[in-house]
């Protein structure tokens, strides 16, 4: 592939970073925010049906193709899909651009946030949220000065691994964005792509750097969930 | 004091358990006397405002804090008790200052306009925390944390205190001892207290007057001095509790508590 240079290379690491990093931003507002209001008692929580149905459609992304979930979104924001035509009064247009691919991302990832967020929440102990009821402290003041202290590492281990998720988005990113070289390619449309043309030493080389890419960030992870909030360290 | 009367049921999923309080006491210091799963806490946590019973009414100190009939209910937070938990609920990720400076800095106690400085350094005096002040609760022993907890419900001037078996987390060894210091410090205060505990010690420590829960129902309140006629009389009194209250021999009380209250 001879246009792809060096500079479209970085372009590339750039372009699946800020698609990545917006898509886990977005995702991981969406995902605590529905977590703190599941927790809250949020009208389908308080009903045990309501409350897997929330669950199970939250979890539908983990499960469903990623074309499956590309060709829903093209239903939903394609031109001439539910809310495209409104999209495009408004200007935006998702389809083959690169705010499409935050989209798939955003709707490939969420699943994680979500989950991560609602096990931290709920793991931390009920009383001490009660004991700062009582103190004084209103329902956001709860979340910020104690929930929030207490489960933000294993939250910051999701939105982690989300976001390491997010940078290998592939199928639904390819319906929605396509693979536009240097407009909606990331790193795993370009591996693909230059595979198909036979670059293969180049095609290793961006596999390779992925890879240390996400391994990385796996490690990060790793390492944000296996200290916990450990009181032993704080003195 | 103390004016309520409520009444919850649970659905049969969670175990169906019945609860239905009545009671009226003028005196400051009451004790709530029962076995686990008799209602005890469920009651502390409704007056706290931490449990909204379906339907009933309560008060305290005149105020009413919860009414299902004019559909009024105070939040938690605006309640001004201090609550003191079983565990002691203390904030693992806070040190020993941030904990009792909490209730100073929320925005509903701001309003008081207590100088939180001067306040936190006169309760850490108080209850001979200085040295801890800048500890995390990991790094402080049972009774300290306890002494933790009560600066902290104290902190913010509550109108009554609600204690949840305060002892009953501290091996036996040291429980006479914070039982004891945990006394002084309420006198210090002089504050009225609500006690939950199956402890008869903590009755006679910390109670004028006793009111007894089994299966979800309490028993009229007595005052500790009318407790004996009331053993003889009603047969409504745990007898072990009677025992260790007036000193009597084994035989001379029924065991177990079986009339109750009726509402």
């Amino acid at each position: 592939m001879e246009n792809f240079s060096d500079p479209a290379l970085l372009a590339c690491i750039l372009l699946t970073l800020r698609v990545a990093g917006i898509a886990t931003l977005v995702s991981a507002c969406l995902g605590l925010g529905l977590a703190w209001g599941m927790t809250r008692g949020l009208a389908p929580a308080r009903r045990p049906r309501g409350r897997s149905v929330v669950d199970a459609l939250c979890a539908l992304p983990l499960v469903l193709p990623p074309t499956v979930i590309g060709y829903c979104l093209i239903l939903l924001v394609g031109r001439k899909g539910l809310i495209g035509p409104l999209l495009q009064e408004l200007g935006i247009s998702l389809i083959f651009s690169w705010k499409g691919a935050v989209v798939a991302a955003t709707v490939v990832i969420f699943p994680l946030t979500y989950r991560a967020s609602r096990a931290a929440l709920e793991s931390v102990d009920h009383n001490l949220e009660n004991a700062a009821r009582t103190l004084g402290a209103s329902e956001w003041e709860v979340f910020y000065k104690v929930s929030m202290p207490l489960a933000w590492r294993s939250i910051a281990a999701g939105v982690s691994l989300a976001f390491a998720r997010g940078m290998g988005e592939f199928g639904a990113t390819l319906m929605i964005a396509g693979n536009i070289p240097g407009r909606t390619q990331t790193l795993s449309l370009a591996i693909y792509a230059t595979f198909q043309a036979g670059d293969d030493s180049r095609a290793l080389a961006l596999v390779l750097l992925t890879s240390v890419l996400c391994a990385s960030l796996l490690v990060l992870a790793e390492s944000l969930t296996s200290r916990r909030f450990s009181q032993g360290a704080r003195l | 004091m103390i004016d309520i009367r409520f009444r919850h049921a649970f659905p049969a999923r969670l175990g169906g358990f019945q609860l239905r309080v009545a009671l009226s006491a003028p005196q400051r210091r009451l004790a709530f006397f029962g076995a686990s799963g008799s209602g005890k806490t469920l009651t502390l946590q409704a007056v706290a405002g931490l449990f909204l019973p379906q339907e009933g009414f309560i008060r305290v100190g005149g105020r009413v804090l919860y009414d299902s009939e004019r559909g009024f209910c105070l939040p938690a937070r605006k309640r001004n008790l201090g609550y003191l938990f079983q565990d002691y609920a203390i904030f693992p990720h806070l040190t020993v200052r941030q904990n009792i400076e909490f209730s100073l800095k929320t925005r509903w106690q701001t309003r008081k306009g207590i100088k939180t400085g001067e306040r936190t350094d006169e309760l850490l005096r108080g209850f001979e925390l200085e040295q801890l002040a800048g500890r995390y609760p990991a790094h402080i022993s049972g009774g300290q944390k306890q002494r933790v907890a009560l600066a902290r419900a104290l902190a913010g001037q509550p109108e009554l205190l609600l204690l949840d078996e305060p002892f009953s987390a501290l091996d036996p060894l040291l429980r006479d001892r914070v039982r004891a210091q945990c006394g002084q410090l309420l006198a210090r205060f002089n504050i009225p207290t609500i006690i939950i505990t199956h402890d008869p010690e903590d009755v006679l420590a910390f109670a004028d007057a006793v009111s007894f829960y089994q299966n979800g129902v309490n028993s009229a309140c007595y005052n500790l001095d009318e407790l004996e006629d009331a053993g003889k009389n009603a047969g409504d009194v745990p007898g072990e509790l009677l025992r260790t209250l007036t000193g009597a021999g084994e035989n001379d009380f029924p065991r177990t508590l079986n009339s109750a209250a009726t509402w």
